[in-house]
């Protein structure tokens, strides 16, 4: 094996690194989404802020991770899990139940923890073009097309694809924003797959360099 | 003994003609159902073989010379009908006309201790960041932190009550926007906004010396309830309701009488009144129904009596020839 082609992350203990830049970007737009301003409360309405504030760093957290960056995931993670402390108080205050925000708060802080970490698994080697494409195809790209199909195009989606769709973990918190009452099985053991394929891959990647 | 009675009325227009039952129930009891009347009541009890309760609970009768139907749905006891008292007193229709209280729904709100502790969280994250995982337990650890050190507050949906001073004499209205605490022994017309919205009505009788009514709407409904005011003697009897707030007054002749409205901020009862002026306007569900030419009392009192939020008074003099 080449040594591009070897995992190229770097011990979480090392002392380096830093938040990725888009989940400071993520930071500011998430704290808009709980600011007291009238223009916000009118726009989102009585939609949950904890799921709007999971939608962005979900999508943020799991994009595909550059091999020579030095950002590290769990720091975003660590910025965006205060966030959504801050948004799972709004909604209990706006009188969502303690079991509705706990049934939304469990599969995104799952989704939180794998898809980062299968990024960061992927990063720099071979699995990164593929956690790239699934990424695609799985979490928003699926979602994205059918949104555009159905929205834009006016047209009906086939079975198929709208089960395809509903594998995103991105289009399972959409669809929980105003309390849809689906389960998150189908989405996180897509995110589960992912983390497994780099973590397997991972393994034999430092098994090669071993041997 | 434990026990607890709820009525539940699938409330479909206003109520007229209405009654109260003086109810005899022995136990063993469990469900009772009133026919007979305009709206499916149902009593929820649950009452041991020895043990008996008299209740009274609303009436609405379908047709009002029709006696009521008990019918025990679960239970070997019995259930009869003592009494039957006659309708409460009906608000004035002059009370009813006027635009009535609207509480205002204000967004949920994230207290100042939860953006402190957010600011901390971020700062924390930002020192540890050269530990990553560090920086992920510290998230974790302020994202806990500010879910649990600044409780959840829910919506403010104030309950308010007016106390109406006029010719027709002195009533409260109360409004909620989901549920009211109603006192005991008054007498109460309830309606909601919109009107033939459902509501239930629930008689908690833990203590049956004081069974507690609570009537209780769905969400986006108003629930107002109307009963006799306290016996007061205007102005005379102003002091009883203590210090007010806020005072606005319109004065039945002269440049305060077209629609001008004088703001004398926080009054003490028997102080003497300032010189008219403009200040703060006052709210927009109080001002309408007073008819321009007539003097009107506005106030905001300090200390709302038990059970509601906020309490207003609002005194239209009668129209002088």
């Amino acid at each position: 094996m080449s040594s591009d082609s070897r995992p190229h992350h770097t011990p979480l203990c090392e002392e380096v690194g830093h938040p990725p830049l888009m989940s400071l970007l993520c930071l500011v737009l998430s704290v808009g989404f709980l600011l007291p301003m009238e223009a916000v409360e009118g726009s989102l309405g009585a939609s949950s802020r904890f799921a709007w504030c999971a939608l962005l760093w979900t999508a943020t957290l799991s994009l595909p991770q550059a091999a020579c960056g030095t950002a590290r995931w769990t720091v975003g993670l660590g910025l965006g899990l205060c966030v959504l402390g801050l948004a799972a108080q709004l909604d209990l205050s706006s009188g969502r139940s303690a079991s509705d925000v706990w049934a939304l708060a469990w599969p995104t802080l799952l989704f939180l923890f794998l898809l980062p970490a299968a990024a960061a698994r992927a990063k720099g080697s071979k699995r990164a073009v593929h956690y790239a494409l699934l990424w695609f195809l799985f979490i928003v790209g699926t979602p994205l097309f059918a949104h555009a199909l159905e929205i834009w195009g006016g047209m009906m989606l086939p079975r198929w694809f709208e089960f395809i769709c509903s594998a995103s973990p991105l289009d399972w918190i959409a669809s929980q924003l105003n309390g849809g009452g689906e389960e998150p099985w189908l989405p996180l053991g897509v995110a589960v797959l992912l983390f497994a394929v780099t973590a397997v891959a991972g393994l034999e990647g430092e098994a090669e360099s071993e041997a | 003994m434990i026990l607890s009675l709820s009525l539940v009325c699938a409330f479909f227009g206003a109520a007229q003609g209405d009654g109260e039952l003086e109810l005899r129930l022995e136990g063993p009891l469990k469900v009772l159902h009133l026919d007979g009347v305009r709206v499916e009541t149902q009593v929820l009890v649950d009452l041991a073989p020895s043990e008996s309760v008299s209740l009274r609970v609303p009436w609405l009768p379908v047709d009002p010379s029709t006696a009521p139907q008990l019918r025990i749905v679960e239970g070997e006891g019995s259930a009869r009908v003592e009494e039957i008292h006659a309708a409460p007193m009906e608000a004035p229709e002059a009370l009813k006309r006027r635009p009535l209280p609207r509480p205002v729904e204000f967004p949920a709100r994230i207290p100042a201790t939860g953006w402190w502790l957010f600011g901390a969280g971020i700062l924390a994250v930002g020192a540890a960041r050269k530990r990553p995982i560090s920086a992920l337990l510290v998230g974790a650890l302020f994202g806990v932190g500010v879910l649990f050190a600044s409780p959840p507050k829910r919506p403010l949906l104030p309950t308010v009550a007016v106390l109406e001073v006029g010719p027709a004499g002195a009533w409260w209205v109360h409004v909620a926007p989901s549920q009211l605490v109603l006192a005991v022994g008054t007498q109460l017309e309830l309606e909601t906004v919109p009107e033939g919205a459902s509501w239930e009505w629930t008689i908690d009788a833990m203590d049956p010396a004081r069974p507690q009514r609570i009537a209780t709407a769905g969400r986006g409904t108003l629930l107002v309830g109307r009963r006799p005011g306290p016996v007061i003697s205007w102005p005379g009897g102003v002091g009883a309701l203590g210090s007010w707030s806020e005072f606005w007054r319109r004065s039945g002749q002269g440049e305060w009488s077209q629609g001008e409205w004088s703001h004398d901020g926080v009054w003490e009862p028997g102080s003497a009144q300032n010189a008219p002026q403009r200040g703060r306007n006052l709210p927009t569900w109080l001002r309408a129904g007073a008819s321009p030419g007539v003097t009107v009392w506005l106030g905001k009192l300090s200390d709302p009596p038990p059970g509601v939020d906020e309490a207003w008074v609002r005194h239209i003099w009668p129209a002088q020839n």
